[in-house]
């Protein structure tokens, strides 16, 4: 007798290939080129066919299917900057296509800016003046599945911009204590604290006089 | 003015060759189920429904944990859901859910079809994003932001000597509308039709800053915009092989692509 299952001893060829005779031909065309296959997942382990609602069809519930085996996406998704998850309002098969595709990271969308445009699409452009990395790849900068800093970011300004800008032609000046307010003689950039402050359109600008983004 | 932005993207013939050699080894022919029964499971028939009803109560008002919940004004909350559905023997199928309504969470979808036939989809969702309720700015208007009367520039904030009168609270965040509506047609078990709909329409503000040279002032920018994206595609799906040819189109448009503020400083630039 076949047993379904994360703990059955029935190979998970055999349990997969009693719903593939029937799923492959629609939804999971593409489970053979997915992880989740190759990495031997069944069906079962995440599918409960016995429900009236499967949990991991329903929005509110299907990330802590997920989390049952992506533990590290549980604890990001628990800090103070984060996607909606923790709050039912987004589900990780919003962004993720758990049967397989043929994108990165098994998204939905052909490439990582294709997926966050399908609801940050004021990101997309084309901008009369771009920011390079945005219209590249959004987690070069963006922490998608949580961060301890505003907005996502992996660092905070000006760390973040540093990681990439030298201090060559501008005050963009290391963090340091002695250069905070309060001290002898603070660094006006520090003072500001963020590079951003002045560079607000980091994301692209459509301004004229917008080359640097400031506007 | 208005901005909008196009982009078309077209997924042309993705072809899988998942032959039996390219399958994991461990996989096996499906087991022959002809002669199967299903004594122990029950198939739900008919009509079911269920609601619930509940009352909350909040002390205290917070930005943060109202954040993409609606619960960021104290007071009392009564919030509702339901759900239910009706199967038949013919297969044909409808269900229905609605979440959190009373709150600015709130969501309600509509699936149904027939089995092996077709299906179909309309679901809505509000997505409350709450950034503050504790910030304040000198600045009023919109998308044209004007510095009060009697407005005192300096150098710096220390000598704005109008600032502590002119300030006035702001509550900062929006509303993100989501509506869908989906539908898939089988034609025998080889071709399947679908084609999928999405709007997101947001209302409301963010922060952003805007620079006059060595400084800076942060604001509030309106937020009126809409995403549309349609999803087609066809497929035919052979025995170890299928064939797929869809059409993806995303339309961004703003009805708050221009945006001037004033300088509250003493700088030569009045204006941004």
């Amino acid at each position: 007798m076949i047993k379904f299952g994360r703990d059955s001893d029935t190979p998970v060829g055999v349990q997969n290939s009693m719903c593939l005779g029937c799923h492959e031909k629609t939804a999971v065309a593409n489970w053979h080129m997915g992880p989740h296959d190759v990495n031997s997942v069944s069906c079962a382990a995440c599918h409960d066919s016995h429900k009236a609602k499967d949990a991991v069809l329903t929005r509110a519930t299907q990330p802590d299917v997920c989390y049952t085996c992506h533990v590290a996406e549980r604890s990001q998704f628990q800090k103070v900057y984060a996607h909606p998850v923790r709050q039912g309002k987004l589900a990780c098969s919003d962004c993720h296509a758990p049967h397989g595709t043929v994108a990165h990271k098994q998204l939905v969308r052909a490439t990582v800016n294709d997926t966050c445009y399908e609801c940050h699409a004021e990101k997309r452009g084309p901008m009369l003046w771009e920011h390079q990395p945005v219209t590249e790849d959004c987690s070069t900068c963006h922490a998608p599945h949580g961060s301890s800093n505003p907005g996502m970011v992996k660092q905070r300004g000006p760390l973040l911009c540093q990681s990439c800008h030298s201090q060559q032609g501008h005050p963009s000046l290391g963090y340091g204590p002695s250069g905070l307010p309060g001290n002898a003689a603070p660094a006006t950039a520090l003072a500001l604290g963020n590079c951003m402050n002045c560079h607000s359109q980091v994301h692209g600008s459509n301004h004229p006089s917008g080359s640097s983004l400031t506007r | 003015m208005e901005q909008r932005s196009h982009k078309l993207s077209i997924a042309v013939a993705t072809v899988l060759l998942a032959a039996s050699s390219a399958t994991p080894a461990e996989e096996t022919a499906a087991p022959d189920t002809s002669a199967w029964a299903c004594k122990k499971c029950t198939f739900a028939q008919g009509y079911t429904s269920e609601a619930e009803l509940g009352a909350g109560w909040l002390d205290d008002s917070s930005a943060k944990f109202g954040d993409y919940t609606g619960l960021d004004e104290d007071g009392v909350y009564v919030v509702a859901n339901a759900a239910g559905g009706v199967a038949l023997d013919s297969g044909y199928h409808l269900d229905y859910e609605l979440l959190d309504l009373g709150l600015d969470s709130r969501a309600a979808s509509v699936e149904g079809g027939k089995q092996g036939a077709y299906e179909f989809g309309l679901s809505y969702d509000r997505v409350p994003r709450r950034i503050s309720d504790t910030g304040e700015t000198i600045f009023s208007g919109g998308d044209d932001l004007s510095l009060p009367g009697g407005w005192v520039r300096a150098g710096s904030t220390a000598g704005m000597t109008a600032l502590g009168t002119s300030l006035r609270p702001v509550d900062v965040g929006y509303d993100r509308d989501r509506y869908g509506a989906n539908g898939r047609f089988f034609l025998g078990d080889k071709w399947t039709f679908g084609l999928d709909y999405k709007r997101d329409e947001r209302s409301g503000t963010r922060p952003r800053y805007g620079s006059f040279g060595s400084v800076s002032t942060e604001m509030l920018r309106p937020i009126d915009d809409s995403t549309d994206r349609i999803n087609a595609d066809v497929r035919y799906q052979g025995k170890h092989w299928f064939a797929q040819l869809g059409y993806f189109a995303s339309i961004y448009d703003t009805k708050a692509a221009g945006f001037q503020f004033d300088n509250p400083f003493n700088a030569a630039v009045a204006r941004r």
